[in-house]
Order: structure tokens, then sequence, then C-alpha cells
């Protein structure tokens, strides 16, 4: 193929996809020339994020917002620039003064940013028909931005931890995602408030994974579970903490009492996790952990697969009674597929009752049991222990073979 | 398609009674005569699938149900599907998966008005499934009881929102190998419809797409990604991509987010793994692949022919011929069913034909290597149809390099080191036009089993120099890593006089080089970036070190303000994103406490990134020191470190960069690519004295 240079290329494109460069509703400002004026306001300021353009929703939602009353509940605000497919290559953001902080992947979407350009309500995937709707909900963002800012006001007035709990407040005010990324007022907080007595460094500095990181993994592997335990609960004394910031922090201790085989426990903590609010990501979460650490696993089949693996070892209950229908000895094999599954310790079980053992210490993949004849004819599981390794990839097939 | 008098005529699906009728035919027409009737192009085409899936597998097909019989009657008297099946990517050869998946997807849909328009599509989805490079996965997928990947539920779903006007517009234009790129992917059926319903951006954004997933190493119940439970909480709960979204990965998550949200706009797309990391691309147009996450280059996860770049190029150049690769198909299934009959010579002479309509067809290539194998030829035949091969790839010259390899001990195995060394030279001119690629290291894919073959040191340093001199006047990374090889096999085992001849001699017998000795600091000068651009630390510091006598004089003394801990820079790597004002020898000074300088073009955002081999654990912290002159170029900047090379972390930022910038790491911070960027407001020259780091 003959090279063709990037600039020829982009060409080549736009021409071929002629709609990227006219996504935009008409009426709309371009963000620098609108942000600027938002800044000499001040005021709020809307973001479109146009495209894509092949989408019938985007035509849509442009259309709606340039019909008469389209603006619908955030008509008050003058200040609307559009950023299209071609605007947001980031050849041309790094063009932009002062390029928008937020980015959206799922177009289209309208922006809510303050008069120093910080978005502070998003509302993506719009389409004409939910964009009245998202229009409400960004215009019921505004006065919530104005008592952030309103207590930001107060705070400034304020010393010591009284104020770093109003900056905390303000901050609070908002989504933690928009928050969080105030890394000035972060700074106001330590300033006035430097032994975090108010709790709110804490807050906006906590990462759930870079804690379990630098924290549990390292207390854990060092054995210092009784220090980590005295942590946590003094952080879980923290009155200004998310729900989510909880249960992540009670997921320390539930990875400690796992480091230490004490499953009962763990699986308690878990259910403090779901206590919290069992809606939440954590609590849905955890109820499927405790699953994962708590039940047997039955198969559908004779086949086990990657997701039939547990990190701690569990039974597995396959029905056999097919397989093992005479009075007989029979070796039960785990052939794998892929992977390594362990096992140890299989019986054969009829109603309840276990019938045959094979306690396997060697942990072999071939057992041997002996169905009695007082077995015949009547229903048969098969319950081994099994632990996955590894990533969980062991899969394979239970082979029954009878003696002759 | 034009239409001719037995066009409609039934093909039986029994090889043995079809391979007759064709033989019949001959001497009616010419072959290409015959090629232009439908039902002779139909035979021919279902002739070749049957054979591909051999006479056991469809016989088994046939027993399975009596629909099998119904499907073939309708399929291998379609031309446009039967080719479409067999240009779709790697070979279905010895089974009859494809064609199951084929039966299942017509019986469900063949009736519905539109089932033509994506006979393309239900090529495609039975060759990921039963062929493609990520068959077994997803064959492993098929059948699982939450959130699998089904060969139909894919045909309905890209079908569907296709219909719905909810894919990019180059989809309705994709063959079956294109779009394997589509429907190849691994992620449930329910992870693309949810993809396409949440991950809608302009084509121009999917690179970046893969930043929708926060880049996280440990979940919030502190279970790393480098383990099996990090999404386990969740992944019966929702689809992979769902999952991500809410809850993070690293690199590879990441990546196959992105691909996966092209894909299901019906994007080409592909995750690629590189080392240490996994990395993507996007297919913007044919041949036009743009990488994110550090892409396109790799180990691509989806191909027709596995390799890096330059294969997934190749691909584009054959399988994007569309009118050379039809010609190829008949003339290749017409030289089977010759072969079959037993006359070889026609059979020989079709797939020359064949070769001639699609020369750099790799399955082609080796199919006529076979029958080359089977005729003696002598070591000079062998030799000139090896250096054919180089000629005629052009700039593929990577996969006929391979091919050559594969034949080599059939003309070298009786040669000499010289002749050895003339042939290697070959090879290296060859791999000098080749694209640029990281993957493809010229050192330790040629140079190192090549030199094994020598008996000598003078033919290795011929060698060298044969190569050196090939590279200096191809690309940089390259140059560089041949540059590394000499250096770590003979300036590291005492042989530096044998590197300096080698290098010198390069110099001056290189294409358009000046004999000149003074012009060697600017040939030094050019190794050193080549070292640079291919990361080589040890062919850095060596060449840095040789050319040392040449270096311009040190700054002007400075008493530094250095971070605590030892200086670790010193042995390290530096590079910019360009150069100019330049001067690569002064580049090694600025690693340490001398100082010296690196200059890059005026760009918006120009950057210097340092290596530290082997990483630190616990970063003391890193010195910027300014030139002495046009201080004010360098305002606003940051540092960001990285552990992998890909992803990168922010250490420190300033507004106003002052003239010696200090910067303390928080301790505990590992880093082993430290970068320092200029943000413009326009582009602006970079320059600095000293990128000093050092390690606690």
């Amino acid at each position: 193929m003959i090279p063709v240079p990037a600039m020829i290329r982009t060409l080549l494109l736009l021409l071929a996809y002629p709609l990227a460069a006219i996504a935009a509703p008409a009426g709309f400002g371009t963000y620098q020339d609108v942000r600027a004026a938002a800044k000499a306001g001040p005021s709020d300021f809307v973001v479109f994020y146009a495209g894509p353009d092949w989408r019938p929703e985007t035509a849509g939602v442009v259309r709606a917002l340039e019909a008469p009353g389209g603006r619908g509940a955030l008509s008050r605000l003058t200040g609307w620039a559009s950023l299209t497919a071609v605007d947001l290559t980031e050849e041309n953001l790094k063009k932009l003064p002062e390029r928008p902080d937020f980015s959206p992947y799922d177009l289209p979407a309208l922006a809510l940013a303050d008069a120093d350009g910080r978005t502070f309500a998003v509302a993506e995937g719009l389409t004409a028909a939910t964009l009245p709707q998202a229009l409400k909900a960004l215009a019921a963002a505004i006065p919530v931005r104005e008592r952030r800012d309103a207590l930001f006001e107060k705070a400034k007035s304020a010393k010591g931890v009284g104020s770093a709990k109003l900056y905390g407040q303000g901050l609070d005010q908002l989504p933690f995602r928009f928050s969080a990324a105030r890394k000035d007022i972060l700074t106001e907080i330590k300033k006035a408030d430097p032994d975090d007595a108010s709790g709110y460094t804490f807050k906006y500095t906590f990462s759930a994974g870079g804690f379990h990181e630098s924290v549990t993994e390292k207390m854990i592997a060092e054995k210092k579970h009784a220090e980590l335990f005295s942590l946590v609960d003094r952080h879980l004394r923290n009155p200004v903490l998310l729900p989510a910031q909880r249960q992540a922090l009670l997921a320390a201790k539930m990875q400690a009492y796992r480091s230490l085989d004490d499953i009962p426990k763990a699986v308690a903590t878990l259910r403090e996790i779901i206590r919290i609010d069992p809606q939440s990501e954590m609590g849905v979460g955890a109820v499927q952990y405790i699953r994962l650490l708590t039940e047997p696993v039955r198969l559908a089949g004779l086949e086990w697969e990657s997701g039939d693996n547990r990190p701690t070892w569990l039974p597995m209950v396959a029905d056999v009674s097919a397989k093992v229908a005479e009075p007989g000895t029979y070796q039960i094999e785990f052939r794998h597929r892929d992977g390594h599954t362990r096992f140890r310790k299989a019986a054969l079980k009829s109603g309840g009752r276990q019938i045959a053992t094979d306690s396997n210490p060697n942990e072999s993949n071939k057992f041997t049991l002996t169905v009695p004849q007082s077995a015949k004819g009547r229903p048969i599981e098969l319950w081994v222990e099994s632990q996955g390794t590894g990533w969980f990839a062991g899969r394979g097939e239970i082979v029954v073979t009878k003696e002759k | 398609m034009r239409a001719e008098p037995g066009a409609n005529v039934s093909i039986p699906p029994d090889r043995a009674a079809l391979a007759p009728k064709l033989l019949a035919t001959e001497g009616a027409g010419t072959p290409e005569e015959l090629f232009g009737l439908t039902a002779y192009r139909s035979s021919l085409l279902a002739h070749e699938v049957l054979r591909l899936a051999g006479d056991p597998a469809v016989a088994g097909f046939l027993a399975e149900t009596p629909d099998s019989a119904r499907f073939l009657a309708c399929f291998l008297s379609d031309p446009d599907w039967l080719r479409a099946y067999l240009a779709s990517g790697r070979p279905i050869k010895g089974t009859a998966d494809g064609l199951a998946i084929l039966r299942e997807i017509w019986l469900a849909e063949g009736a519905s008005p539109d089932f033509a328009n994506y006979r393309e599509l239900a090529a495609a989805i039975a060759n990921q499934w039963s062929a493609g490079p990520n068959a077994n996965a997803l064959r492993i997928k098929r059948n699982l009881a939450k959130f699998p990947a089904k060969p139909l539920d894919r045909f309905r779903l890209f079908r569907n929102l296709d219909r719905a006007g909810r894919l990019h517009p180059m989809f309705r234009k994709l063959k079956s190998w294109e779009l394997g790129f589509v429907v190849g992917q691994q992620w449930s059926d329910s992870a693309l419809v949810w993809l396409n319903e949440h991950a809608n951006l302009p084509l121009e954004r999917y690179p970046d797409a893969c930043w929708a997933v926060e880049y996280k190493g440990t979940s919030d119940f502190g279970d790393t990604v480098q383990g099996p439970l990090y999404l386990r909480p969740w992944s019966d709960q929702m689809n992979e991509a769902q999952n991500a979204r809410l809850h993070g990965s690293v690199c590879g998550g990441l990546s196959t987010f992105g691909v996966t949200a092209a894909a299901a706009h019906g994007i080409p797309s592909y995750t690629v793994g590189q080392p240490g990391h996994c990395a993507m691309a996007i297919r913007f147009a044919r041949g036009d692949w743009r990488g994110g996450f550090g892409g396109p280059d790799g180990s691509p996860h989806i191909y027709v022919w596995q390799g890096n770049i330059h294969y997934i190029d190749l691909m584009e150049a054959v399988f994007g011929d569309d009118a050379g690769l039809d010609r190829a198909l008949l003339w290749q299934a017409r030289s089977h069913l010759l072969r079959d009959a037993g006359r070889a010579d026609a059979a020989d002479a079709a797939l020359a034909a064949a070769v001639k309509a699609s020369p750099l067809h790799l399955d082609l290539r080796r199919e006529e290597i076979a029958r080359m194998k089977e005729k003696n030829l002598s070591s000079p035949q062998w030799a000139a149809y090896a250096d054919s091969l180089l000629k005629e790839f052009g700039k593929h010259t990577h996969p006929a390099i391979d091919l050559c390899r594969e034949i080599e001990p059939l003309f070298l195995s009786a040669s000499d080191d010289a002749g050895k060394v003339a042939w290697f030279a070959k090879i290296h001119q060859a791999a000098a036009r080749a694209t640029e690629s990281w993957a493809w290291d010229a050192a330790e894919q040629l140079l190192a089993p090549q030199a094994k073959q020598l008996t000598s040191a003078a033919a290795r340093e011929s060698l060298l120099r044969e190569a050196l001199a090939a590279h200096l006047g191809g690309n940089g990374s390259s140059f560089g890593k041949v540059l590394e090889w000499g250096v770590k096999g003979l300036v590291e085992r005492g042989e530096g006089d044998a590197f300096g001849r080698a290098f010198a001699a390069a110099v001056a017998a290189a294409p358009n080089a000046n004999p000149d000795p003074q012009k060697m600091k600017e040939a030094y000068g050019k190794a050193i970036l080549a070292a640079e651009a291919a990361r080589s630390v040890p062919a850095f510091q060596a060449l840095s070190k040789a050319a040392a006598p040449l270096v311009p004089a040190a700054p002007s003394p400075l008493k530094l303000d250095l971070p605590p801990g030892t200086i670790v820079s010193n042995t390290a790597i530096i590079y910019a994103s360009s150069s100019a004002w330049d001067d690569p020898l002064a580049h090694l000074g600025v690693l340490g406490e001398s100082g010296g300088a690196i200059h890059t073009k005026d760009e918006a955002t120009p950057s210097i990134t340092v290596e530290i081999p082997g990483g630190v654990a616990n970063l003391g912290g890193v010195l910027l020191v300014k030139n002495d002159g046009n201080q004010h170029r360098l305002k606003r900047v940051k540092v960001s470190r990285s552990t992998d090379g890909a992803t990168w972390f922010p250490l420190a930022e300033s507004a106003d960069m002052p003239r010696q910038w200090k910067i303390e790491a928080p301790p505990g911070t590992a880093a082993r690519w430290l970068k320092f960027e200029a943000l413009n407001e326009k582009p602006e020259f970079c320059h600095l004295r000293n990128f000093i780091v050092t390690a606690k």
C-alpha cells in the first residue's frame, strides 16, 4: 500500500464521514469561547459532547436541542458549547488553552461546569426521549453547586477543624467523583486540619485498592493482623466516611481472616459489609463472596468448568446415579482439559448418607469407591473436596469406570 | 451476478461425485473461461470446501441430521457464500465444525429476506468458532451457563444491530476475514450488546476507549487483578464489560474493554500482547490500524497469520486485494482437484497461477514450497527461489525472511562462511526495507542465529559489518538492536576492536555514507539515537562511552541540589520525543552530575524519558536542570513514573519550572521509567542539562 501521511489520512476520513463535522447543534459556541465567557460572567455553562454520527440517537438529540425550548430546564443558562468528534481528537484537545476535565465514553452527553470549568454534573448516553429528564437532573445540580460554594465561602472565614469541616461538607454536596478531583480544596482542608480531626483528609484521599495494596497486603504478609484490625477499627470510627469506604475497610479485615483460614469470621465480616448497604456494589459482591467461601458447587453434569473452582476447599457435587447404578467398585477420574483443580476426600452419598469414601491424601485425580448392594437403584451423589489453583483455569470431565 | 445456463445446478455434498463432473468439463474452455461460469465456480469451490473439511468429517456431518444435506444443498450452490467461507481467515481444515455453525445459523435465520446480506458475517463466525486463533476459548464460552458466547446469538446480535443502524457504516463493507476482527472477540454476547448501548464514541476516540475503565490493581475486596477473584464477586451478576467498567482492571482488561467496545459497533479491532503489557488496535479503514494504549504492534490476539504488525500488514495486502484473492482461491481449488486426480503437472501449473494471482499469500507459498521439496531441487535453485521471495515480498520482508528461514538449510548447509555471510547480508538488506516494528528484533531473531552458523570470529565480524551497513540505511530501531547485539556479543566479551572495525567499515560502506573519518561523530550520533530508539541500554551506554573523545565540552559547572539517595541514572538510557539542535553524544552527560544536553523539536508536549535498567523499588527523587540558555522555554511541566512503560502515574507538576527542579518521591515509590513533559500552550523546544534519578 502506498503510505498516506497522517494528515491526508485524517482528511480522507473526514470526507468519508462528513457528518462528523456537522453533528453539533446550531447556535452552540466553541468550548474555548464559552468557557472564557463563563469565567468572565461568572456563570455555569453546558458542554455538549456530540456523536457518534452514525447513531440514530445522535441526530435526535441534536434536533431536540435545536428545537424551541429544547434546552428545557437549563434554558436560563446562556453558555452552551459543543465538542464534536473532530474537537475531541487528542490532537485538537491539546490545542485548547484549557481542556475539559471530563471525558465521557457514552455519547451524546451533556456536562455542566462551573465558572472555573470544573464539571459538576453529567448526563451520558442521551436520546431524544431521555433528554428532558437529563436536563432537569442537570438543572437540579445547580442549587447544590451553589450550596457547595456557599460552604466553601463560609469555610474561608472559619478556622482550624471547623474550617476543614465546612470545606468537607462543601465537597460532600456533589458526587464523590467530582469532589475527589478538588485537590485545591483538599489542600485547604489539610492546612486547616493537619491532624485530620475532621476525617475529611482521609475521606478524600482514601483509595480502596491503594489501601489494600499498601496496608492490608503488607500487614498480612508481616503477620500484623492485630494491628490491621485496630487500624481498620480506628478508621471506621471516622464519622464522615461513605458507606462504600466503610465496606472497603471491612474487606481488609475479611482478607485478614481469610489469610488466617478463619472462614467463619471472614464470612461474618462479609455479612457486615452487606448490612451497610445490601444494594451497593460491595453488598451485592459480598453475597457472592460468601457463596464462594461456603457453598458446595453443584455440577449440572459430569463436567466442571473454570467457574466451578473455589478459593478454598469446598465440596463439588455431581449426580452419578446413572454411572454407578450397579453395586461394585468404581474408579472415578477427574480428567483435566485445561489448568489444574485440586481434589481430595471423595465420598458417595445416597439419601444424605455416606455409602463409600476415599480419603485420597495425595490429592490424586483418581478415586476408588465401592457402591454397596444396599444402594442399588437409589440416587447417588459424588461429593469431592476441591479447590482452584492459579487463575482457576481448571476444567475437565469426570470419567466413571466400573472395575471388572 | 450474471446468470448463465446451468447456474442453478444442484451440487452433490459428496466430493467423490463432484470431482468427476468437474474433471469432465476439462477442455470445454480455458480455466479462466470456466471460472467465469457460476456453475463451474460453485462446483469447484464446493469441492474445495468439502476437501478441506475432509471426507470423514463430511460423512459424520451428514449423518448427524437430515438438515445437513438440506443446508449443504443451499450452501454448496452459492459461490459467494463459498468464497466468503474459504476467504474467512485461517483455513477451516480437517473438521466440519465450520459447516455445523453455518448449518445452525442457516436453519434458524436462512429464511429471512435479508439473509444474503449476512453471508460474510455467518462465514466469519464459522471461522472464528472453528479455526480462528481463539476458537478453543470461544468454544468453551459457547457452553457457559452464564454470559456465554454463542455463534448463532452473535450472528443475530450483529445482524440486528446492523438492521437498527447501530453499527459504524464500515461494517456493511467488511468481508469475512475482516469481520473476524469484529465477531471473534472473546467477551460474551451480552457484553457486546451492553457495549453497543453504553460505549458510544466517534471512531477517532475508540483507540482511547480503554480509559473508560479505571486502572486498578486491587479490588475493593482486596483481591489482586493478577488472580481469579478480582472480578469474581460480580461475574455471575453482570457481563464482563459492566464488571470491568464498574470495578476497574489493568492493561489486559482495559484493552479488552476498548477493543470489544469498538467491535460492538462493527469496527475491527484486536488486543495485542507486548512484553509485560497488553495494548490494543482499532482499524479505521483497510490497511489503517491505529494503536491504543501502546498498540498496534506486538502479538495480535486475532489474526490470519500469527506474528507482529508485519503479518497484519501482509494480511491486509493479500486479503485486501479482492480480485487477486478470488483468482487465487479458484486456481488453488483447481490445483487441489487436479492433484487428487493424479494430474501433478497440471496441478503444479494451477498452483503457479494461484501464486501469480496472490504472490504474497503465505499459505500458497508454503504449498508451493512443499511441492518444490518433492522435486529435489538443487542448492542454487533453492537459493534463487529464496532470493526471489525477498524481492517479490517488497516491504513485507519479515514474512518473506521467515519463509526463507524454513528453506535455508536446503541451500546454505553446504556453504562456507563467506557464502553464508553473503546470504545473510541480503537478509539484512531486505529486513532494513521493512516498516518499523519494535516487535521484530533484527538482532535476536536474525543476527544471533546467523552468527551461530559461522565458524570464525572474522566471519562474525563481517556479519556484524554487513548488518550494520544494511540497517544504517533503514529504520533506527533495527540499527539500534544490531548495535546492541554487537556491544553484547563483542564489546562486552573483550572484542571491542572488532566492533570498532565493523562499525567504522559499515559507516564507510553504507549507502550514502561519507567515508570521511571526520564524519564518525555524525555516525556515532546516529548510532546513539538508534540505540535510544531501540531502548537498548547497553548499546546506548557503550556507544556514548566509545564516542567520549568526540563529546563536546561539558556545560559550565553548577552546584546541584540533589534529591536524597544514590544516583542511579548514570547507568540508564535517556531518550526524547524528537531530536533537533541536538548532539546525541552529549545525552549520557545529562544523566550524571557533570551535565550534558538533550534537545527536542518544537512540540506542544515534548517529552524526555529515562529508563533505569531493572527499575527501582524505592525512588529517592529526580533532579531536572534547565539548559544554560533559553530557560524561559520550560514553564508548565510535569514528571510521571511508570513500571511497565505504558501506564503512567503523575509524580510532580510545576506551573513554572525553576532552573533546578528537585522532586522528592514519597517513600516506597517504584519506577523504571520517568518521563519529563513540557505542557506548552504553543509548540516550543524542550532541553535539559540534567535528568538525574536517585534511589534509596
